[in-house]
């Protein structure tokens, strides 16, 4: 995509398409129904563009399939084309620690695993790593590089953004036809569909972390754990600066 | 002259808020710089300026000097402390070791030398009756090269707060990453009016701007640190 596209959604298609749903148009009434703030949907009226996830409560407040219809909307058009189903490495990048931890102990007990079942409950993205290890499953080889150049941004910012899981949803549809994937994961993964509007088979994660190897198990728990440390490392890192910072200037 | 006397009462407000604690004895370099900087733009409101210069009438426009050896004295104790929050020693000794005190005295000397050299009869802080001499100009320039000095060798350590995890360091991180800024924006727009004396006014706005944010971001971390510390007494009681 050349720097410089417009890359939300036209208001004035957004109104066409709501007077259409039979959605009221005014940011008064439209906020209260999808449940954002008036002042944020004014000021994105205002502007004449609209993000995504405007449209996509919108869809859902009408009980539309919100990948159709941000399907209608440039330059979401392609969307629907590229839809396929997530692969195994894709589905995995969205299961958490707790959901590996919990798949690992199950199989070391049958009584820990019946104990386990019931509570535990597949945690949905966005979660704090989602796009990241999204990124890492469907990179082939120079993803971040390719995707700084055709979103026009520094291959720094790029790795900083998907680090911080903060791409958007353009992003993600560009990274996705980089990968040569279904862009719905991707939007899954930053929080913007859920993996049903995905078109994840239901249970996938279920079925795919059990048909994976003790060795592959163990791996992925690996992976969870040191992203977790590193996480947790540099939240106490934070919170002992922000300690000096406040003893210092404070 | 609104703008003059809100940014000092700003100032002031924030410096008096601070005024139970820096009694007590904590951060008295922060108390102490944020009551220099607070004289400093006190000491240039109009009446102010006008009773201090009468004072010493044979040298007009003294008290503009002394509001510059304030605010200069102010950023060089709030810079230190700056560098000591953000863990940045080599900025530290930059700003307050022995380079950094060559740097102040060099910079306060030639201004206080071209203040001695300027005949001007207008009581005007900065000196801004005069514009039209080229050396007034100078004056004022050199006077935003110290604050632009201290804050580039600080921008670099305190923008990396603006990606912390903890709200309270983000925003006290932008506040002061965004007068920092302004105020190196500021050192350029001084070198402009050595040029073109046009581009005072809308510098003047920018030092006035660049100084509550600054204020605003060191006053964040202030609070921050009380509401942090009543917490932790309300925690201990119940």
């Amino acid at each position: 995509m050349p720097e410089g596209v417009r890359v939300t959604v036209s208001t004035a298609a957004f109104k066409q398409w709501a007077t259409d749903a039979g959605l009221p148009v005014g940011a008064a009434p439209l906020s209260r129904l999808i449940g954002v703030s008036r002042t944020t949907l004014q000021a994105q009226f205002l502007r004449g563009r609209l993000h995504e996830s405007i449209v996509v409560s919108a869809a859902r407040e009408v009980s539309s399939d919100p990948v159709i219809v941000l399907a209608t909307f440039d330059p979401y058009e392609d969307l629907l084309q590229s839809v396929m189903p997530p692969t195994p490495r894709e589905i995995l990048s969205q299961v958490t620690l707790i959901d590996a931890v919990v798949e690992l102990v199950s199989r070391s007990n049958e009584q820990y695993a019946a104990a386990l079942s019931p509570v535990h409950r597949w945690e949905d993205p966005p979660q704090a790593d989602s796009i990241r290890n999204w990124i890492d499953a469907v990179d082939p080889g120079d993803l971040r590089r390719e995707l700084a150049t055709r979103i026009g941004m520094a291959p720094s910012n790029v790795s900083t953004a998907i680090t911080a899981n903060k791409l958007k949803p353009h992003e993600l549809v560009e990274a996705a036809r980089i990968a040569g994937t279904s862009s719905l994961t991707g939007l899954a993964a930053g929080g913007l569909l859920t993996l049903q509007e995905a078109r994840w088979p239901d249970d996938a994660r279920r079925a795919t972390i059990s048909a994976l190897s003790i060795v592959d198990l163990h791996e992925l728990v690996q992976a969870r754990l040191s992203s977790s440390q590193r996480a947790a490392r540099r939240l106490v890192a934070d919170v002992e600066a922000a300690r000096r910072i406040e003893e210092s200037l404070g | 002259m609104i703008t003059t006397y809100l940014i000092a009462i700003i100032l002031a407000a924030l410096a008096l808020a601070r005024l139970p604690s820096g009694l007590r004895g904590r951060n008295r370099l922060v108390f102490a710089s944020a009551l220099a900087i607070a004289l400093a733009f006190g000491l240039v409101v109009p009446p102010i300026y006008e009773s201090v210069g009468s004072l010493i009438p044979a040298v007009p426009n003294f008290p503009d000097l002394i509001a510059k050896l304030l605010l200069f004295t102010g950023l060089l104790l709030a810079a230190t402390q700056v560098a000591r929050a953000y863990e940045a020693p080599r900025a530290q000794r930059f700003i307050s070791g022995l380079p950094g005190a060559a740097v102040f005295v060099a910079v306060f000397a030639v201004d206080a030398l071209i203040f001695a050299s300027v005949h001007t009869g207008a009581r005007v802080p900065d000196l801004a009756a005069n514009l039209d001499q080229p050396l007034v100009r100078l004056y004022s320039t050199i006077a935003t090269t110290y604050p632009a000095y201290l804050f580039v060798l600080l921008l670099p350590h305190v923008a990396s707060g603006c990606r912390s995890t903890q709200l309270t360091v983000r925003v006290t991180s932008w506040l002061l990453s965004a007068g920092f800024v302004l105020a190196i924006v500021r050192f350029g727009l001084g070198l402009l009016t050595l040029l073109a004396p046009d581009f005072y006014s809308p510098g003047q706005a920018f030092s006035g701007v660049a100084a509550l944010l600054v204020a605003a971001g060191l006053a964040t971390a202030f609070f921050a640190r009380l509401s942090r510390t009543r917490r932790a007494h309300n925690m201990k009681g119940a």
